[in-house]
């Protein structure tokens, strides 16, 4: 095929209806698919379409519209498989416990405390540094700070 | 009576046929019917819709080529008929999957181009899904050449971009 040229609607359109692990390898085929793909085709294809939301005081639910998951963080199962197969499994439980312009905030509810921030779209995810001086508290809470594109605890 | 006069009227033009010039000059006669569901076909019938006879018109599509013309027809005359009756859509999609199966990548990029030209747009979506599966788990190289384009990232860029996301870069085809 290597001879036609496709428009860029046309590679748009195949782009998107490819999973999110082949988009994000095909990003580096070229500048013009790396943007394509980044604010295109992700935010298209992204199958997270749901919401999260505060049930109790310290627990975050996840509701998912296409596949019907829902339920506590606490219990592991309440998230999509998405989310929690970002995160090294022997430190689950995980809980979900904020959110913040589509990032997430997921600590281990065992004693030690680890905290992950999470992009549930890319997949990529974080581990917070512990803290020094003290142990975070029950309700840590997730701020992002536009100017310096870093986040907070 | 008009409307059972006015559908009769109908399905005689279906019977109808115009003719099509294809990039290369050949002429193709087919169904108005066919020639209703290429965009550029059925605005220039609108805009002859005066002259009396279908049979004198003859429609010229620019961007298409009398090959490629002669693969969409049958199969724009076939989806038609499938498509008129209470079929599945499992049949619809057995039909498509038979007429994409055993094309070339280059001719899949002929008919996506052509697909799109002629606003065919339950063909594009098929080929869309084709072009999309034969590329699903390739790796960027082989993408790269098999859509034709130029890596303009340097090493160091690429690299970058690679140490980004190794996890994207697990469990690729072989080429």
């Amino acid at each position: 095929m290597e001879q036609i040229s496709l428009s860029e609607d046309l590679i748009t359109e195949i782009l998107c209806r490819l999973p999110v692990k082949s988009v994000t390898r095909f990003k580096i085929v070229s500048k013009a698919w790396n943007n394509l793909i980044s604010n295109v085709c992700i935010p298209r294809i992204s199958n997270l379409s749901g919401f999260l939301f505060h049930s109790t005081e310290d627990c975050m639910n996840y509701f998912s519209y296409s596949d019907n998951n829902e339920g506590c963080g606490n219990d592991g199962e309440g998230f999509v498989e998405s989310l929690t197969s970002l995160l090294p499994s022997e430190y689950f439980p995980y809980k979900l416990f904020d959110s913040c312009n589509g990032l997430i905030l997921l600590g281990s509810s065992l004693r030690e405390h680890r905290y992950y921030v999470c992009n549930p779209l890319t997949k990529q995810c974080v581990a917070i540094p512990k803290a020094r001086e003290r142990v975070l508290e029950s309700a840590p809470a997730l701020e992002i700070r536009r100017t310096t594109k870093s986040f907070a605890l | 009576m008009a409307s059972s006069s006015s559908s009769s009227s109908c399905s005689s033009s279906s019977e109808k046929k115009i003719t099509l010039k294809s990039s290369d000059g050949e002429a193709l006669n087919v169904e108005k019917n066919v020639a209703l569901e290429f965009e550029p076909a059925k605005g220039f019938l609108e805009d002859n819709s005066e002259e009396a006879d279908d049979e004198a018109i003859v429609v010229p599509l620019p961007n298409v080529s009398a090959a490629v013309l002669s693969e969409l027809i049958p199969y724009v005359k076939q989806r038609l008929e499938l498509s008129a009756k209470p079929v599945q859509k499992k049949l619809i999609k057995a039909f498509d999957d038979q007429f994409t199966r055993h094309l070339s990548d280059d001719k899949l990029g002929e008919l996506m181009l052509a697909a799109n030209y002629l606003g065919v747009n339950y063909l594009l979506d098929v080929l869309c899904d084709v072009t999309a599966d034969r590329i699903k788990n390739k790796s960027v190289e082989y993408v790269r050449e098999f859509l034709g384009i130029q890596n303009d990232f340097t090493p160091e860029e690429e690299a970058e971009l690679r140490a980004q996301c190794p996890w994207a870069f697990e469990g690729v085809d072989q080429d």
